[in-house]
């Protein structure tokens, strides 16, 4: 978890990723970082996330899109 | 038939009455049943091609669930190396299913609606190459919503692929989706996890739902009849002249506004019909003239058309091998803010190549959808150096003087947009432009418009306004309207009724089914 809030710190700086839960509802977080979020988790912890995983819940708060690499990487 | 005649009046009311009378289960028929009559009165023939649309992607879905369920059947019996080798063939084969229905939606849209843009250049071509060759030209009548049913048609078999919902098995359901009469003629653009439930569950008779969609119904005629068609009489005999100045000036201005109550009016019909039957459908509009910046602009500007190209084409082009590859390469060799500018030019290019080709079958909505691609790039690559300035200067992103400013350097951008929207071709937007700034011309009075219809389109601009800023402020104006004694509401509908009946714009030779946007 901690390394994913940090790669997430490195991309978007002044957010609060640790307590936010509505990170794209809010806008903190657009559709240019999220793909830049995609990537670089692809290339940090070797998990692809495709497309059709690619809904706001997901990515709202730390924890959700921590469950989905989680998930990723097992299957 | 149009969302503005008496046949479709009598066809929303008669269809609400069965709707209401028949039991549950029964009442997602009568509409399908309305879809059909609404649409063969419209397009006659032409329904042949939203029936092919609507066989595809029955089809295709169903294959699809067919796939997504021999996988998970067959997946718990596998070896963890098989099961990998074994998901890429199921994703082969449901790549090929996605691949064929595609062809057959995208197929007949290239075909009828760009059959004539694709000869014309490449017959063009051929001339300037001396090259003697010359594919007949053909035009087509386009069958109504193609445009709108087509997309709504992509994103069903590509949800279905993406595993977002089960694909349905009731071929009706499918034809009830995707042909949802009131939203034939100009969209929005629904989604089928939006609609599906709504519009198959047979809803119960709610006098609220009744009340907001009679209201909005009022509305979008007032914004089309008295707004939108009074404005198009200044535009219609400005644009095409060789007026300059102030009047061309005004001609674009009011054009913006035209096409701004028109297509939002046509919305608030569309989705005040859809209330009638107790369905609630995206508003395609959130108060766009409030954006401080281009990318809000068209968060706010038929948002349906919006958030389709970002889910099925910036998605889809960010998250795609290539441009995953791209993003590594650029991540290694160009650091910091440069480096992000190339990631976002990439997909957004083809997001707003879409976007302007979508609207018409020709370079100039080509250059219209570059345009604002144009703009963003230029606005992004810009950012630091405008940070810097307004650190410098001492200004704040939410003060007041720069919101406006901000505001009206938005609705400037948008104007330009405008103007190129309405030219008949690229040639005399420009001449237009050039025109504005050379000839003196501030003769308003005479293209038209009377100082009365002047007068009426402020007021109309004032009323417009300050509904913006209530909705802006998240302030529900039916309830409210509602919460009033029934005096009053009374006297606003009736005003409204009236000036609707006194004021909107009838007479010989003028069409109020013409909606700009139906045209696509």
């Amino acid at each position: 978890m901690e390394k994913l809030i940090e790669l997430l710190e490195g991309i978007k700086s002044g957010v609060d990723f640790r307590n936010e839960k509505k990170l794209v509802e809010d806008g903190l977080l657009d559709s240019f970082d999220i793909v830049e979020i995609i990537a670089a988790i692809d290339d940090e912890f070797d998990v692809e996330i495709p497309v059709m995983e690619v809904q706001p819940e997901a990515f709202n708060d730390v924890e959700s899109l921590y469950a989905l690499i989680e998930r990723l990487s097992e299957e | 038939m149009s969302l503005i005649s008496i046949p479709f009046m009598f066809l929303v009311l008669f269809t609400c009455l069965i709707y209401y009378i028949v039991p549950k289960a029964f009442r997602w028929c009568i509409l399908l049943v309305a879809n059909i009559i609404f649409y063969f009165a419209a397009s006659h023939s032409l329904i042949i091609f939203l029936i092919a649309s609507i066989i595809s992607i029955y089809v295709g879905g169903l294959f699809l669930q067919q796939q997504t369920d021999y996988q998970k059947s067959k997946i718990k019996t596998l070896e963890k190396e098989e099961k990998k080798e074994f998901k890429n063939k199921i994703k082969k084969r449901k790549k090929w299913i996605v691949f064929f229905t595609l062809c057959v939606n995208v197929g007949i849209l290239l075909y009828l609606k760009y059959y004539g843009f694709f000869v014309g250049n490449i017959n063009g071509l051929c001339k300037v190459l001396h090259i003697d060759f010359l594919i007949p030209m053909k035009k087509f009548i386009l069958p109504l919503g193609i445009s709108y049913y087509t997309l709504m048609a992509i994103s069903y078999i590509v949800d279905v692929y993406r595993g977002k919902y089960k694909a349905c098995k009731n071929l009706g359901k499918v034809a009830l989706y995707l042909s949802f009469f009131p939203q034939m003629t100009e969209g929005p653009i629904s989604r089928f996890d939006q609609l599906s439930d709504q519009l198959y569950d047979g809803n119960h008779f709610e006098l609220k739902n009744i009340k907001t969609g009679l209201y909005l119904i009022l509305w979008g005629l007032f914004k089309k009849l008295v707004i939108a068609d009074r404005a198009a009489l200044y535009v219609n005999t400005v644009f095409g002249t060789s007026s300059g100045g102030l009047t061309a000036f005004l001609a674009i201005v009011l054009y913006t506004f035209q096409i701004y109550a028109e297509f939002s009016g046509a919305m608030d019909l569309v989705r005040g019909t859809g209330y009638l039957f107790g369905v609630y459908m995206e508003p395609n509009f959130t108060q766009p003239f409030f954006s401080k910046t281009i990318a809000e602009f068209w968060r706010r500007w038929h948002r349906t058309l919006g958030t389709w190209l970002k889910d099925y084409v910036f998605y889809s082009v960010s998250l795609s091998s290539m441009n995953m590859n791209l993003n590594r390469s650029v991540k290694k060799h160009i650091k910091g803010y440069f480096g992000k500018f190339i990631l976002s030019a990439f997909p957004l290019f083809f997001v707003w190549f879409f976007n302007g080709f979508w609207h018409g079958a020709s370079w100039k909505y080509i250059v219209y959808g570059l345009y604002y691609y144009f703009i963003m790039m230029l606005g992004l690559l810009l950012q630091p150096y405008f940070n810097k300035l307004k650190e410098q200067c001492h200004i704040h992103n939410e003060s007041k003087v720069y919101t406006i400013f901000s505001v009206l350097r938005t609705t400037l951008v948008v104007l330009g947009g405008m103007l190129i929207f309405r030219s008949h071709s690229l040639t005399d937007a420009w001449s237009m432009l050039i025109r504005v700034f050379t000839v003196h011309d501030f003769d308003i009075l005479l293209h038209g418009l009377t100082s009365f219809d002047f007068l009426i389109l402020i007021l109309g601009f004032i009323m417009m306004f300050i509904v913006s800023i209530l909705k802006e402020q998240k302030k529900d104006l039916y309830s409210i309207l509602d919460e009033k004694s029934l005096c009053i509401r009374y006297i606003v509908i009736l005003v409204i009724l009236f000036m609707i009946i006194v004021l909107g714009i009838y007479g010989e030779g003028y069409n109020a089914s013409d909606f700009i946007y139906g045209e696509f």
